[in-house]
């Protein structure tokens, strides 16, 4: 067939489907040969060839399948062998979706289908895709139900991006759920309505209902706590001036009394005149964060008051240690008070400064002399003040003992022993004593001066434990005795 | 050097430490340089100390125990003793300047004796 001749015949025009539809054996068809065809059926193929709008043609018992060029890319690879054959056939996968959809349009009924899902064969698999449909009847002069003519559109694409939407923003959601921490606004700032998620509205303390309807700024700032409110102000009106990103930490008084720290951050969209249109953005619960932070300044400054209190120690010990002419001595002296100090730290600090109990105290102190010091008594915890000093004082006293006394010759022993006693006085709690007897030793001399460790003894050591310590030089051994509490006002070192 | 004693017109100084060791050791310090000293390991010993002892000045520490600190002490004695010079002593670096009372000085820990005699000095100035 020739260009010209194919331009005289029907239907005229010579794109791929005028040609198709003109080379088509109809006369296999219910339809049969293209010259007996109605005028309707004739007038309905042009229009729908010559249309750029995807469209197609179901006609007679048969429902014989006619499309144009826009529709090949629906049709997939059932085009070209589609053309001309029953409708069912060409739509086998989809006949049960389809095909009382189109008994209705047979009907005289027409059908109009958005975003209808079909699994059609495309790149040589099953795939979803989505089309609006619009099936009318199509009518043959007498007025009956010839046939069906579709107008179709392929929103596949349209239906994904929507789905993919959907998706993430729930995703999101989860994600801001699973935080429960997280709030969502957009302040329509032109219009002054706030639109919030459910979970910035119970953070400021504004009902849900109200704030995803929208409602006015000022009610987000009503709870704001009164020392963070200028400022606020001040940050939010530079955001909307500027459009720079907006980032703030304030708190907010919650209906129970509580208080909690949130930090917002946003950024307003301005519009070509410079002025604030939109200001979406996120608000965090930080209360955990800024509690961690406090407790961290807490315990920065509680370290701090322990390093420089144990300084001061440090400096009484030395400038009560090194006087007098025999510096070596006294640095000797002060060498071994400041590891007894270090040792009896090491206990509280595996204790975190909570306590310690009497027996490491005692243990970590006397440990070096051979089992020559029994120490005998009930187990209890002395708080931090307590074990400190009664770790210096028995330092003194071992020392002393050493030197002088008990542990200066073979067969000198020392004893100590404590127990818990009755103070009489409820307020005061339970009493301690605590004995330390030299035996075995030489003939014990009284010191003709009170030196540091006497006074350590004596004031220290009775300050602390809130008592009273006697130290009796008796020829055969010297005896010291503690009266004291074991409760107190606690201050740790 | 220790300074002159006459240039310090005072007497007797409470030493409020909760710090038995370091309040002794201060004690002694100034005891040795000629004053007078009492001692309290808190505040509420310390104004039983003040109701019935002469004290020419205080030298208190911040953190103790009991029923108030040594700022909240320093601000009682000031509102009670007007012309009373006042040392406060504390660990912390960051005691807010005007929680001091007027005619204080202020020294952190650790601290050495010729610290405690030029805050005198100053105070007496």
């Amino acid at each position: 067939m020739t260009l010209s001749r194919a331009m005289r015949g029907f239907p005229p025009g010579d794109d791929g489907m005028h040609a198709a539809v003109r080379r088509f054996d109809w006369a296999a068809t219910e339809l049969g040969e293209i010259s007996t065809w109605s005028d309707a059926l004739k007038a309905l193929v042009a229009v729908m060839l010559g249309s750029p709008q995807p469209m197609f043609m179901a006609w007679g018992r048969d429902k014989v399948w006619l499309y144009n060029e826009a529709c090949i890319p629906i049709l997939g690879e059932k085009h070209p062998a589609a053309l001309g054959r029953r409708t069912a056939d060409v739509w086998a996968e989809a006949w049960s979706d389809l095909e009382p959809l189109i008994e209705n349009v047979y009907a005289g009924a027409p059908v109009r289908m958005d975003d209808f899902s079909l699994k059609i064969l495309r790149d040589g698999r099953l795939q979803e895709a989505n089309f609006n449909f619009s099936y009318n009847p199509a009518f043959d002069v007498a007025g009956n139900v010839a046939g069906l003519f579709g107008v179709c559109t392929e929103t596949t694409a349209q239906v994904q991006a929507l789905r993919e939407l959907a998706s993430s923003e729930q995703r999101l959601q989860m994600a801001l759920s699973a935080g429960n921490s997280i709030g969502t606004w957009d302040w329509d700032v032109v219009g002054d309505r706030v639109t919030a998620d459910e979970r910035f509205a119970r953070l400021y303390g504004v009902d849900p209902q109200q704030t995803a309807a929208g409602a006015p700024a000022r009610l987000f700032l009503a709870n704001v706590q009164i020392e963070d409110l200028a400022r606020l102000d001040i940050e939010i009106a530079a955001a909307l001036k500027t459009g720079e990103p907006f980032a703030s930490e304030y708190r907010l008084r919650q209906p129970d009394g509580s208080v909690r720290w949130v930090l917002a951050q946003g950024q307003a969209a301005l519009d070509a005149a410079g002025k604030a249109v939109h200001f979406p953005g996120v608000a965090f619960d930080i209360t955990d964060r800024k509690q961690a932070e406090a407790h961290q300044a807490v315990l920065r400054n509680e370290l701090q008051h322990r390093n420089k209190n144990m300084m001061a120690i440090i400096w009484a010990i030395a400038n009560q240690t090194l006087r007098g002419d025999d510096i070596k001595l006294r640095r000797d002296a002060f060498s071994e008070r400041l590891m007894a100090l270090a040792r009896a730290q090491d206990i509280l600090t595996a204790t975190s400064w909570i306590g310690a109990p009497i027996h490491d105290v005692i243990a970590g102190t006397t440990a070096h002399q051979d089992g020559r010091i029994a120490a005998s008594g009930v187990p209890l915890t002395l708080d931090a003040r307590r074990a400190l000093s009664l770790a210096l004082a028995l330092h003194e006293l071992t020392t002393n003992s050493i030197k002088y006394g008990a542990l200066s010759v073979p067969d000198g022993r020392v004893a100590i022993s404590w127990s818990i006693i009755d103070t009489g006085d409820a307020s005061m709690g339970q009493g301690f004593r605590l004995e330390w007897q030299d035996s075995g030793g030489p003939p014990v001399k009284p010191p003709e001066t009170e030196g540091f460790g006497s006074r350590l003894i004596k004031r220290v050591l009775a300050a602390d434990f809130q008592g009273k310590v006697s130290i009796d030089y008796a020829r055969e051994g010297v005896r010291v005795l503690l009266i004291g509490t074991l409760q107190g006002p606690e201050s740790l070192p | 050097m220790p300074p002159d004693r006459a240039l310090i017109p005072i007497r007797t100084i409470l030493v409020v430490e909760d710090e038995s060791l370091v309040r002794i050791n201060t004690a002694l310090e100034l005891e040795d340089l000629g004053y007078q000293v009492c001692e309290a390991a808190d505040a509420d010993a310390a104004l039983r100390i003040l109701a019935v002892e002469p004290v020419g000045l205080l030298f208190t520490d911040v953190d103790m125990p009991g029923s108030m600190d040594g700022l909240a002490l320093a601000a009682l004695v000031r509102a009670r003793f007007r012309q009373m010079p006042i040392i406060v002593i504390s660990g912390h670096m960051d005691v807010a300047a005007n929680r001091l009372p007027t005619g204080s000085e202020f020294l952190t820990k650790p601290y050495l004796t010729e610290h405690i005699i030029a805050a005198i000095q100053r105070l007496s100035s």
